[in-house]
């Protein structure tokens, strides 16, 4: 099995490689300017975070768009790859009206699958100035904090799924636990 | 997880491969990355390496001779003082970004001549993960982080570079520093940065912000270090501020802005921001929200008014907890044990506030600058 990391420049993506890694799972930096037929060599994706705004940049983050709506196989998205999932599908992306950064309580309403054993309440980092304000038709939302009201969620076919918080980082409670229920969806 | 055995398993043989005959001169700062790429390389290939420590004149009190004695039976170190030197240098300039560009260049050239004196081909140099992820993603500019920007350091300073922990967080470093068997004095040593006092004098570098700077750092490390912080540390910036009306009223308090400016990072982009303080408080839970209401603006650093005195610095109190030092927290110190730190400081001279920074990593970064 091999996964495919969309690398947007975030300051995390390399921690993102480095958890997957010691999981035992092999996993490789993808540009996201590569034509979207090379990206059949990976069983599934992680779209990382990264400094840009989907509304304004969406053209300096290549092809990734196309990965989101072409490709079937099963999705993560982080922070910036989130919102990317969200805009590409359909959802609304903007300003978020409480940029939250460092410390974040988030509450989890529907455990799901990628949510799968993490307290109901945990401490989070974030570092985000867009959020998602409406997810994709057929979306449901897994998780919020007191001010940003999306901040997980899953599609109806259980394939794709995103989170506003950083599970990569250390200080994220239980944060390892987004990738290992993750690597779970991806070997089935 | 990481496995120091595999990691020196897999560069031993690679080392000895790009290294050759050649000699290399391996740069040291003190802190525990720069000490254990220099340890491990003499490890390896003996004393075809010559571990060297510039004296830049921004390390903390009596450093240069601890490190020294510290790693007497384990590296033959050379000291260079280039003080002088670099106070000319960088004396006067106040942008964040424009001194740490300063300190790259005297810092390169200065090792360039030493290379050269010692008949070396390489540098060996201690940049680990987060310094060229920070850098790369235009956060702050590290100085060791040359390749990474596509420095070509061969043509500019004669020399080939070696970066053998550049794929390792500093937690890692610390465990390999303890698997090849480096004293606690290392392995657990305090990380000080490359630019030192110079990035914790915030914004005009002078001669007397320097010495408070110092001063600060030495009361500062001697009462925390019992509360083991990942890092703390002092800041020095001209106390003069302004009160923000608006803010002050939207939060029911005294909201102080300073003239300077600190670095910070906010969803993954640079953010050179305004610094501002708040009235003591005692919960944590009070301070953290008004410090999170304070950065969700265009500010990156809070910080709570301790004590006030009569100089013209103002010195911030940083204690933070984090392993990899890419998200860090704030240490939630008692407010009565942070008096009683400020009035200590504030016998130093020229010194006319204590505050204690409690931002967080994202929306700070770790120094100020």
């Amino acid at each position: 099995m091999k996964v495919g990391l969309i690398y947007f420049g975030g300051q995390y993506n390399h921690l993102i490689l480095k958890n997957v890694k010691y999981l035992g799972v092999d996993i490789e930096v993808v540009d996201p300017s590569l034509p979207v037929e090379k990206l059949n060599a990976y069983d599934c994706l992680i779209f990382s975070g990264g400094p840009q705004s989907v509304k304004e940049e969406i053209n300096s983050i290549g092809n990734s768009v196309n990965y989101v709506r072409e490709l079937s196989s099963p999705k993560l998205g982080i922070c910036l790859g989130h919102q990317l999932i969200a805009y590409a599908l359909g959802g609304v992306v903007d300003k978020a009206s409480n940029p939250e950064f460092g410390l974040v309580k988030v509450t989890i309403h529907d455990h799901d699958t990628i949510l799968k054993d993490m307290p109901s309440v945990f401490n989070a980092w974030e570092s985000h100035n867009d959020e998602v304000k409406a997810p994709p038709l057929g979306f449901r939302v897994l998780a919020s904090s007191e001010t940003t009201k999306i901040q997980s969620m899953v599609n109806k076919d259980n394939t794709i799924f995103t989170v506003q918080f950083h599970p990569e980082v250390k200080h994220t409670q239980q944060g390892l636990l987004v990738f290992k229920n993750f690597l779970e969806v991806c070997k089935r | 997880m990481f496995s120091p055995e595999k990691f020196i398993e897999e560069i031993e043989p690679q080392v000895k491969s790009i290294v050759g005959n050649n000699r290399l001169v391996a740069a040291v700062s003190g802190g525990v990355d720069s000490t254990t790429a220099a340890v491990i390389m003499y490890r390896i290939l003996g004393d075809k390496v010559t571990p060297v420590m510039l004296d830049t004149g921004f390390l903390r009190e009596n450093e240069a001779e601890r490190v020294k004695s510290s790693l007497s039976n384990i590296i033959p170190l050379e000291i260079e003082d280039v003080s002088e030197m670099f106070m000319k240098g960088l004396e006067g300039i106040g942008d964040a970004e424009a001194k740490r560009k300063k300190f790259r260049e005297l810092f390169y050239s200065t090792i360039s001549n030493i290379v050269s004196k010692y008949n070396s081909k390489f540098l060996v140099q201690g940049t680990i993960a987060a310094d060229w992820i920070e850098t790369k993603g235009g956060i702050k500019t590290q100085h060791n982080v040359l390749v990474q920007l596509g420095i070509n350091t061969e043509k500019t300073w004669g020399f080939s570079l070696i970066e053998p922990l550049a794929d390792l967080y500093k937690n890692e470093v610390r465990e390999l520093a303890r698997y090849i068997g480096l004293p606690r004095e290392i392995s657990e040593r305090q990380p000080f940065p490359g630019p030192g006092l110079l990035i914790r004098c915030v914004g005009v570098l002078t001669k007397d912000k320097l010495e408070v700077a110092r001063r600060a750092n030495s009361i500062v490390e001697r009462t925390l270090s019992k509360y083991h912080p990942s890092q703390y540390f002092a800041a020095v910036f001209e106390r003069e501020s302004e009160v923000d009306r608006k803010l002050s009223e939207a939060l029911l308090d005294e909201i102080r802005v300073y003239k300077v400016k600190a670095t910070g990072v906010k969803g993954d982009v640079r953010s050179y921001g305004k610094i501002a303080s708040f009235r003591l408080r005692r919960s944590y839970s009070e301070i953290r929200e008004v410090s999170s209401k304070i950065t969700s603006g265009d500010f990156t650093r809070a910080l709570m008014r301790i004590k006030e005195g009569k100089g013209k610095y103002s010195v911030a109190i940083r204690a933070v907890s984090t392993e990899d030092f890419m998200t860090a927290d704030i240490l939630e110190l008692d407010p009565d044990t942070l008096m009683e730190l400020a009035e200590e400081i504030t016998k130093v001279k020229d010194v006319g506030e204590v505050v204690y920074d409690v931002t967080t990593k994202p929306p700070a970064t770790i120094e100020y600058e």
